[in-house]
């Protein structure tokens, strides 16, 4: 039926499509990026989930246009609201980002302009993107700090970033993002620098607002944890592809990849205290080394011999149709069975 | 095990550790404000905490790195915390340390095998071919073949260098070891290779392991005993299974119910506290109860004294201690495994 599907495709508010970022260095060319597909609803919080090097956060970069490097090659396509993302001029991206696309990072105090009060900070953001008068715009932006549960907001929008903690940065940067009601965040491991009780109310926040306001969000994180408590989808990252998608409890209850079996093992959890943790054994491929076939081969306990030359596909293997997995293993019931063994 | 009969390896007792702060006219800061904690041969103590909360300090007062303002710090039956750095050296043979970060932990101008041999040498432990064997064997007991000996740090990833770190801390063979933030800085499929690592080692010498980490998923894991601090002070210290089932502080409380945790997993019922604010800066430490602005069940006694670290539950002795006026009930006397 064409109907429903076009339906479809017009709900979603990003779209990737072979998603390619290689960097251009003296031992060749390096790919971060390997052909990433993905899409985010509207109203969806995404989890994008991976270990260092995964390629997880370029690929964010490169859509957002933040890789501006003679050295960096991005191919593939990444249509917001229809949009092409990939090549659009700097002007044109420039009044997308912040108006409709907002970004947060893992280290706030680096994100924040040391020398500018938050409150000047926050304004220069709105009258950038709206015509609010000067005043107007201040009391917006004490009105956003008020929102994210900053305490006394007008005295502290006339405080410099040096004089919050940590997790008080990530509200004014969160507040920031929110200056013009973005209909997308993407928040780069937003808590990983935060204290746990601080990364509770963080996540908090962003699950309030993304209430309120109905944006999507793409969370890129390492955090198995963090994922299973805010995402509705989850993509996992493996050497710049996507290995496993799917909803977040198909993922994190009856994973399919070996790697995120992997993954979810290695988490220590209560019921197997003192019990040897589950290892990938092995480190992640080296970018500059380009595989032929299954890039987690090498370290897979199910390695078999096609899965050196074959290229596995993202695709469904089980009974859920939105459960996609990149493995050459046998699919269904006899994929369960064999992950019961290890996880 | 009779825990109350195993002998006591390490003693800590009222350790403060004071810094004077730059300008501000001679304020201080008490990092670590009276700290008493007993450390048992062959056991995994955790100490966790959030950032500021002195569990470093805490670490390198029973190390020695650091002098201490007060209180006095015992290991194997000496009194280790006025002794000078000379008088030092024979007791760090005994008691190691392994650091966070695995970047700056390692001289990068030194070859791998330098860096194991590096004690050895210091401690004149045997000749020049005694040692290189002995780098052989200890490269190989955390993984690494021995011919990775004339290798740099920077040749290795994170979770290896961490590893060279260990094998550097295990070779003057010492019975404690103290390790800060180990796996923090690690991938958690790297972080579960190295806690591995360390447990094998545990069993395999009977080291006795100062466990301090920020991650309370990780310290449970790894311990026997927790110990629960908060601005410089301890609140909770009981068996780590027990502290999870039940925390009786409640700031553990808050801390156990912020940990993200994941679907499916079967944990007991815990109610969602989402503290207010920040932890308060240790230089504007609240009075009484250093947790009190924060709690949700503070009353007046809270904030005028301070309450000290006691004894709860059915067990007087290696049983559990809390620092609170209000201390949460503790469940019946759990059913302990055999």
């Amino acid at each position: 039926m064409p109907e429903p599907q076009i339906e479809e495709t017009s709900a979603a508010l990003l779209e990737v499509d072979d998603l390619r970022v290689s960097f251009r260095t003296r031992q060749g060319a390096v790919g971060a990026v390997n052909g990433l597909s993905f899409s985010v609803g509207k109203g969806e919080v995404l989890g994008v989930v991976g270990e260092s090097g995964s390629g997880k956060s370029m690929a964010m970069y490169s859509m957002m246009g933040l890789l501006a490097d003679p050295n960096v090659t991005v191919t593939g396509s990444a249509r917001f609201r229809g949009q092409e993302l990939i090549g659009m001029p700097p002007k044109r991206l420039n009044r997308l980002r912040g108006n409709d696309i907002a970004m947060i990072f893992q280290d706030p105090m680096t994100a924040l302009t040391p020398v500018y009060t938050v409150g000047w900070q926050i304004v220069e953001q709105i009258r950038t993107h709206t015509d609010l008068s000067r005043e107007d715009a201040w009391a917006r932006a004490v009105e956003l700090l008020d929102e994210v549960g900053i305490p006394d907001p007008q005295r502290r929008a006339r405080s410099y970033p040096h004089e919050f903690s940590g997790g008080m940065r990530q509200r004014v940067m969160i507040a920031m993002s929110l200056a013009c009601n973005p209909a997308l965040l993407i928040a780069d491991e937003p808590t990983t620098a935060l204290d746990v009780t601080t990364q509770r109310q963080i996540l908090e926040l962003i699950r309030k607002l993304q209430a309120r306001y109905g944006s999507s969000v793409i969370l890129i994180t390492h955090d198995m944890g963090v994922i299973s408590e805010i995402a509705d989808r989850v993509i996992v990252m493996y050497a710049g592809r996507a290995i496993e998608e799917g909803d977040r409890s198909e993922v994190v209850r009856r994973p399919r990849h070996p790697y995120t079996w992997g993954l979810l093992g290695a988490i220590p959890r209560p019921e197997r205290r003192k019990l040897p943790l589950a290892t990938i054994p092995g480190l992640p491929p080296k970018p500059t080394v380009t595989t032929v076939g299954c890039a987690f081969a090498p370290r897979c306990p199910f390695v078999m011999d096609k899965c050196r030359t074959i290229l596995p596909p993202l695709e469904a293997s089980g009974a859920d149709i939105d459960h996609l997995d990149a493995c050459l293993l046998p699919g269904g019931a006899e994929r369960e069975a064999i992950r019961k063994e290890v996880l | 095990m009779t825990e109350a009969a195993s002998e006591v390896i390490l003693r800590a007792d009222g350790v403060v550790k004071q810094f004077a702060q730059r300008g501000a006219g001679r304020a201080t800061i008490k990092a670590v404000d009276g700290v008493s904690l007993e450390v048992r041969k062959g056991e995994t103590l955790g100490v966790v905490g959030e950032s500021g909360c002195g569990k470093s300090t805490f670490g390198q007062c029973i190390t020695r790195l650091v002098d201490l303002t007060a209180g006095t710090v015992e290991f194997e039956g000496t009194d280790i915390s006025k002794l000078s750095r000379r008088e030092m050296r024979p007791i760090r043979r005994r008691m190691q340390m392994v650091f966070q970060d695995p970047y700056s932990s390692l001289n990068p101008r030194m070859r791998v095998g330098d860096i194991v041999a590096e004690p050895l040498r210091i401690h004149k432990v045997g000749g020049d071919r005694a040692i290189r064997r002995q780098v052989g064997d200890l490269l190989d007991r955390v993984g690494f073949d021995p011919s990775m000996a004339g290798r740099y740090p920077h040749e290795f990833s994170g979770g290896q260098r961490q590893r060279i770190g260990i094998a550097r801390a295990l070779a003057l063979n010492p019975s404690v070891l103290v390790a800060d933030e180990p796996v923090s800085a690690l991938d958690v499929s790297v972080q579960a290779q190295v806690l591995n690592l360390l447990a094998d080692l545990q069993s395999e010498f009977g080291l006795t392991y100062v466990f301090i980490a920020h991650d309370l998923g990780v310290v449970e894991h790894v311990s026997d005993r927790v110990a629960v601090m908060y601005l410089g002070e301890i609140v909770e210290l009981a068996d780590a299974e027990e502290l999870y089932l039940a925390p009786a502080h409640h700031y553990t409380a808050a801390l156990l119910s912020a940990i993200p945790q994941l679907e499916g997993d079967e944990l007991p019922l815990r109610e969602q506290i989402v503290l207010t604010g920040d932890v308060p800066s240790p230089a504007d430490k609240p009075s009484g109860c250093a947790f009190h602005p924060r709690c949700p069940a503070a009353t007046e006694i809270c904030r005028v004294e301070r309450p000290t670290l006691r004894s709860v539950g059915e067990r007087e002795i290696g049983g559990r201690q809390v620092a609170c006026h209000h201390p949460i009930a503790l469940p019946m006397p759990a059913v302990r495994k055999q």
